[in-house]
């Protein structure tokens, strides 16, 4: 049962990223970007991360993606200035690179789970406790360890914001 | 210590006494600045005089409470620095790290954030940059690049880094007037924010391979050689960004082209600074165990970014760039002390290459900061003065200002008596005691290039008749410069005649470190 869940969330989150960057319109590249967390956001779950799942979806599914769909409508591009194909040498330089980038980032993770590896792997970090993953468990982590990071968190984005709304805004002196 | 008490809170004072300042110096902007801004948006009720002053007073109100700001958050270091129960201690579960390695490193850096702070009194203003956001993002950085240097894990080692990138992002792109400012600091922003991506993601390959994000639990024998492999690679990719080396120096010269030179020399400084000490600490507490695995990434990395910054520096004709590309040198020979300290005397030649080290961002710090005032001093109007060469016959409108030049110029090309000459001696030293000669030859090879460069100002400055009359004429009172660039040169000349006093304190605080 959880093998045929993980393979719905699994097809789902690679066939939509695939379609985020073969398709043409960028409203619809947008919408499978959704699909795609979702289908993250499905696997974190099965990971017993619930709250990470959810974060997935209210953070990158919700916010963020909204922000692209504003940012696309806002620009309110013609067809003609969406740029026309790159020379067929580009794009295949793309897909070079991405099979590569597959290929490497692929290798740590079969080799985490197949072979002598893996049994050193599970000798050496037990399998985690069912609560590591909740909300209750994070919360306290997070206003305890790690309080430091939770504050300093706070001025960067303050940082961020004073940056942004300086240039942002129209302001002459003098 | 886990919570927020007093010891902990004390750990961290210097940090707060900057954030507070950078607070502080927005909302006197707002008090300040308001009449100002106000009689003008108004248009027909404008009275002149009275802009003029209001303006006048935040411009100088602004600096002072960022350099008393820094002067407070000295006194916490010194205090820090005395009270021997602390040094070395944990705070906040282990998150930060109190010592004198830190405390050195973090010394050099607001010494940058003041002298930024303090030649800003005049040119902040006739750059028409000078708001409160300014400073107060100068504040923010400098904070971001203190707790960058004191954080002992990763967590605190990615917000430091993030904290200093994007108050540094946004202050290339202060001069909003000026359209070549923000392109600069848009590729800057985007090359940045994919380093950090590909920094993170290197965090995470870490943790999974060794099962914790603290720089002293991270040293156990990983199990999983492939994660952390990979994991290493993408930390030290992300790093070698924010140091600028090559081949990741692009966004360098960009940038510090088209950022005010105040900007330009506090991020080629303060940022250098914080993220070298970041990597000693990464490297020399958590990874030196798996140096076989990345011993080789250090000098392919010195010798690409010592022979490009100096061969691509030659043909700058912008002093500016030229000087983007001679930190991007500097960083070459940094690297070199980098590789010396994984030389065959590990155990026990390990302090005098890490000294070198500090000594060397400490001189680097006084040499960059006096060259980029320089050009600020003789800016007009919204613009630094930037050609080589307009620099023709300096000497003989101004003496003292070529003289203060030329104290730049042979510090950065490394010829005693100047700073320069002992940190990239002491530098040399060490890579050829730890085993490395051919690297310290291509290190003097790299010096002998960059002497073409940087005497070249030389020579036009003395040697050349001046284009025009009115060249070196500056109006505007530049008190803040004259200190700056007096403090500068004469602190290369002491760091170049009596090196003895802070080398000393960099090893008392290396082996503190180690």
């Amino acid at each position: 049962m959880t093998d045929t869940i993980f393979m719905v969330f699994a097809v789902m989150s690679i066939a939509s990223a695939i379609a985020v960057v073969t398709w043409r319109n960028p409203v619809h590249c947008v919408l499978a970007l959704i699909a795609s967390f979702a289908g993250v956001a499905g696997l974190f779950y099965l990971l017993s991360a619930p709250f990470i799942a959810v974060m997935q979806i209210i953070i990158y599914a919700g916010a963020i993606i909204v922000l692209f769909l504003f940012v696309i409508m806002l620009l309110n591009l013609k067809k003609n200035e969406m740029g026309g194909d790159a020379p067929v040498q580009d794009r295949l330089f793309t897909v070079f690179l991405c099979v590569i980038t597959v290929i490497i980032l692929s290798i740590p993770v079969v080799a985490t789970f197949t072979g002598t590896f893996y049994d050193q792997y599970k000798k050496t970090f037990p399998k985690p406790d069912a609560n590591l993953g909740i909300t209750e468990t994070i919360g306290q982590e997070i206003f305890s360890a790690h309080a430091l990071a939770f504050e300093l968190i706070s001025i960067l984005i303050i940082a961020a914001l004073i940056g942004a709304i300086y240039l942002a805004k129209k302001r002459q002196r003098g | 210590m886990n919570g927020f008490d007093f010891a902990s809170i004390m750990a961290i004072s210097p940090e707060i006494a900057l954030l507070l300042t950078a607070i502080a110096v927005i909302t006197a902007d707002i008090c300040i600045g308001k009449a100002g801004r106000k009689c003008c948006t108004a248009g027909a009720a404008c009275k002149p005089e009275e802009t003029a002053s209001s303006t006048e007073i935040s411009s100088i109100v602004m600096p002072f409470i960022c350099m008393t700001g820094i002067a407070i958050s000295w006194y916490f270091m010194y205090n820090l620095w005395n009270l021997h129960a602390v040094n070395g201690a944990k705070y906040f579960s282990n998150a930060i790290v109190v010592d004198k390695f830190g405390l050195i490193a973090g010394f050099v850096v607001t010494v940058a954030a003041f002298l930024t702070a303090l030649s800003s009194t005049g040119y902040a203003k006739r750059m028409k940059i000078d708001f409160g956001e300014y400073y107060g993002l100068i504040m923010l950085a400098s904070a971001g690049m203190m707790f960058l240097i004191k954080g002992n894990n990763l967590i605190m080692l990615f917000l430091g880094i993030e904290l200093t990138s994007l108050s540094v992002y946004a202050l290339t792109a202060i001069s909003k007037h000026r359209e070549e400012s923000t392109e600069a600091a848009m590729k800057y922003f985007i090359l940045g924010a994919f380093s950090s991506a590909i920094l993170l993601f290197g965090m995470a390959f870490m943790y999974g391979a060794t099962g914790s994000i603290e720089f002293g639990q991270m040293n156990a024998v990983p199990t999983n050689r492939f994660l952390y492999f990979i994991g290493i690679g993408m930390m030290l990719l992300g790093l070698a960004f924010k140091i600028g080396a090559v081949p990741f120096h692009m966004w360098a010269p960009d940038a510090y082209q088209a950022a005010p030179s105040a900007i330009s020399s506090f991020m080629a400084v303060g940022v250098k600074t914080a993220s070298f000490a970041a990597l000693l600490r990464l490297l020399f507490t958590s990874l030196i165990h798996t140096s076989h695995m990345w011993y080789q990434v250090p000098w392919m990395l010195a010798v690409l970014t010592v022979l490009l910054g100096n061969l691509t520096a030659i043909s700058q004709t912008n002093i500016k760039r030229m000087l983007a590309y001679s930190s991007i040198a500097h960083t070459g020979y940094i690297l070199i002390g980098v590789t010396a300290c994984m030389g065959v005397g590990y155990s026990t030649g390990l302090t005098a290459p890490m000294s070198s080290i500090l000594f060397y961002l400490a001189v680097y710090a006084l040499m960059n900061i006096g060259a980029f005032a320089i050009t600020m001093h003789l800016g007009r109007e919204d613009k630094d003065f930037d050609e080589i060469s307009g620099y023709a016959g300096l000497a003989h409108k101004k003496p003292l200002l070529a003289l203060a030049m030329a104290i730049f110029m042979f510090s950065l090309a490394g010829i005693p008596p100047m700073g320069g000459f002992m940190a990239k001696f002491y530098i040399f030293r060490s890579a050829i005691q730890n085993g490395y000669i051919w690297l310290a030859i291509i290190g003097i090879i790299g010096s002998i290039i960059s002497v073409y460069y940087y005497l070249r100002i030389v020579v036009l400055m003395y040697m050349k008749p001046a284009q025009t009359e009115e060249q070196f004429e500056s109006d505007q009172s530049q008190w803040g410069l004259h200190f700056t660039l007096f403090a500068t040169a004469a602190g290369l000349l002491i760091l170049g005649l009596l090196p003895g006093d802070f080398v000393q304190y960099a090893i008392v605080a290396v082996k503190e470190l180690l």
